[in-house]
């Protein structure tokens, strides 16, 4: 994800929440779905430290 | 004077040397509860039969010459999202409006084994997220006393309970404690048992209660839980770590003009500040919070939501919904950020007795739809570290403005005799508030 990607993100979020919902309840909860899908590409795009993190730190290719 | 009108530790110490009988303390609390309750909705049960019964049981003891602890015949409010065995826990939700558990919540069996009397459950926003109680705030029923311990905060405020428990995974604790003017701490995480507290996001949970002086703080800390650390003590004044950045640019103008006015006046007592950089990380607070409390909230709530989701209200509903949407992958993401935020905020307090800033970003909003922003304690509540926030003035409209101090994990006692110090030098009246209505 990148360039316009946080704005992709969201979208992509809200079609599955009118997909599970309705568009009514997807529309009535969107300000928490905006929120909540916003944190998760900060999250998702936030450097991990890969030579303390244990995850990483196993990837092939990682130190 | 009025039972009522006494601190903890004024009441335990009068109980003890025989001058004020569990009773007749009980007797005043109740009748204040009458009296105020119509106008401060703080309050979702009191049965008075029983807490006669239990004020008469420790009496007897007293009298006996039995004195469990130094909470024994002393009081206490519960959120209503602590189990008490035999009294309905609504958790604020009429999912639950008749729900009566069969055993106490932890920190509650072991209140009624010190010997303190459960007065009552008190009002908390639904599940403890921010769909409002009804409770006003003592220092202007116009405004919020905030949440999600809206009932707890404004109870011990305005003198129906000396102490209250309440709980923590954002800013449900210090925020209202700070908006109704008394003292609020949030321990370490894990120090005080979450068993039989109805959670929200079980790695961001934290038991916590209400007071109106550190001292009674620190006498309920020991009570709860007797292996705690003591305090080892600091120099004959504190050196604080002062946090600016996030802080300054998030509060109100108000809230950071009377943060530098107590900070001032601390400086003027002898503490020492030190302006403290954030580290990069923690600009992920909000994010990382976010994600981890919305997916632990919606599998916490799962299994209800997906049968009556219309048994929600509307805020909750929506967080739920939201947390339902999350990667798996992201939550655990979070988690592993969370991890560097903690190692940088810990390596930043090494050369502290607290940190300090403002323990709210504004004062109790007015009208009772919205609890406030719990932005300046969600930190703590992620890190787990150690908070309490102390009253350290007013505003121009006459709510009160609290500094939020921070401690090292599990060095509880150090920050309690750090805000015990700030205390005593800001001098805030700590005596019970009479509801005021403009």
């Amino acid at each position: 994800m990148s360039g316009d990607g946080e704005r992709e993100y969201i979208h992509m979020v809200k079609e599955t929440a009118k997909a599970m919902w309705g568009p009514e309840a997807a529309e009535k909860f969107s300000d928490h779905i905006e929120r909540t899908a916003a944190a998760v590409y900060a999250v998702s795009n936030y450097p991990l430290e890969p030579d303390i993190e244990p995850v990483t730190r196993m990837r092939p290719g990682g130190r | 004077m009025e039972p009522y009108k006494l601190s903890l530790a004024e009441a335990s110490h009068m109980i003890r040397d025989g001058s004020l009988t569990p009773t007749r303390l009980a007797g005043s609390l109740l009748d204040r509860i009458d009296k105020l309750e119509p106008v401060v909705e703080a309050w979702v049960t009191v049965d008075r039969e029983a807490v006669m019964e239990a004020a008469e049981a420790a009496t007897r003891e007293a009298e006996e010459g039995q004195i469990r602890s130094l909470l024994h015949g002393v009081p206490f409010g519960v959120k209503d999202i602590y189990y008490t065995e035999g009294m309905r826990t609504t958790m604020g939700s009429t999912l639950y409006s008749g729900f009566v558990p069969d055993h106490d919540s932890a920190v509650v069996k072991t209140l009624r084994e010190a010997g303190a009397v459960v007065l009552g459950k008190t009002e908390t926003t639904e599940f403890a997220v921010h769909d409002p109680a009804p409770t006003r705030n003592p220092w202007n029923t116009l405004h919020t006393p905030g949440g999600s311990s809206s009932g707890s905060a404004a109870a011990v405020s305005c003198g129906m309970a000396p102490m209250a428990l309440g709980s923590q995974t954002g800013g449900s604790v210090v925020r209202p404690a700070s908006y109704c003017g008394i003292v609020g701490f949030k321990p370490t995480y894990d120090l005080l048992s979450r068993e039989g507290v109805f959670p929200l996001s079980w790695s961001l949970d934290h038991v916590g209660y209400m007071t109106r002086t550190v001292e009674d703080a620190a006498i309920t800390l020991k009570t709860l839980k007797r292996d705690v650390a003591p305090a080892e003590g600091m120099d004959d004044t504190p050196k604080m770590g002062l946090l600016g950045g996030y802080f300054k640019e998030n509060a109100s103008d108000e809230v950071w003009l009377g943060f530098e006015q107590a900070v001032g006046k601390l400086w003027g007592e002898g503490a020492e500040f030190i302006d403290v950089a954030l580290p990069p990380s923690f600009g992920m607070v909000p994010s990382v919070h976010r994600v981890v409390m919305s997916v632990e909230a919606a599998a916490a709530h799962e299994d209800v939501f997906r049968v009556s989701p219309d048994g929600y209200r509307e805020y909750i509903r929506g967080f739920i919904s939201s947390g339902l949407l999350v990667p798996a992958t992201a939550y655990l993401r979070a988690q592993r950020i969370r991890g560097i935020i903690t190692r940088d905020i810990h390596a930043l307090m090494r050369d502290y007795d607290c940190l300090v800033c403002p323990s709210t970003v504004d004062t109790a909003p007015r009208g009772l739809e919205w609890t406030g922003s719990p932005a300046f304690n969600a930190p703590w509540s992620l890190t787990g570290l150690p908070s309490v926030t102390v009253p350290s003035g007013v505003s121009e409209d006459e709510l009160p403005l609290g500094l939020q101090l921070v401690g090292r994990p599990h060095r509880d006692h150090d920050l309690l005799g750090v805000a015990a110090w700030c205390e005593e030098a800001l001098g805030f009246p700590e005596g019970p508030r009479d509801p005021y209505t403009p």
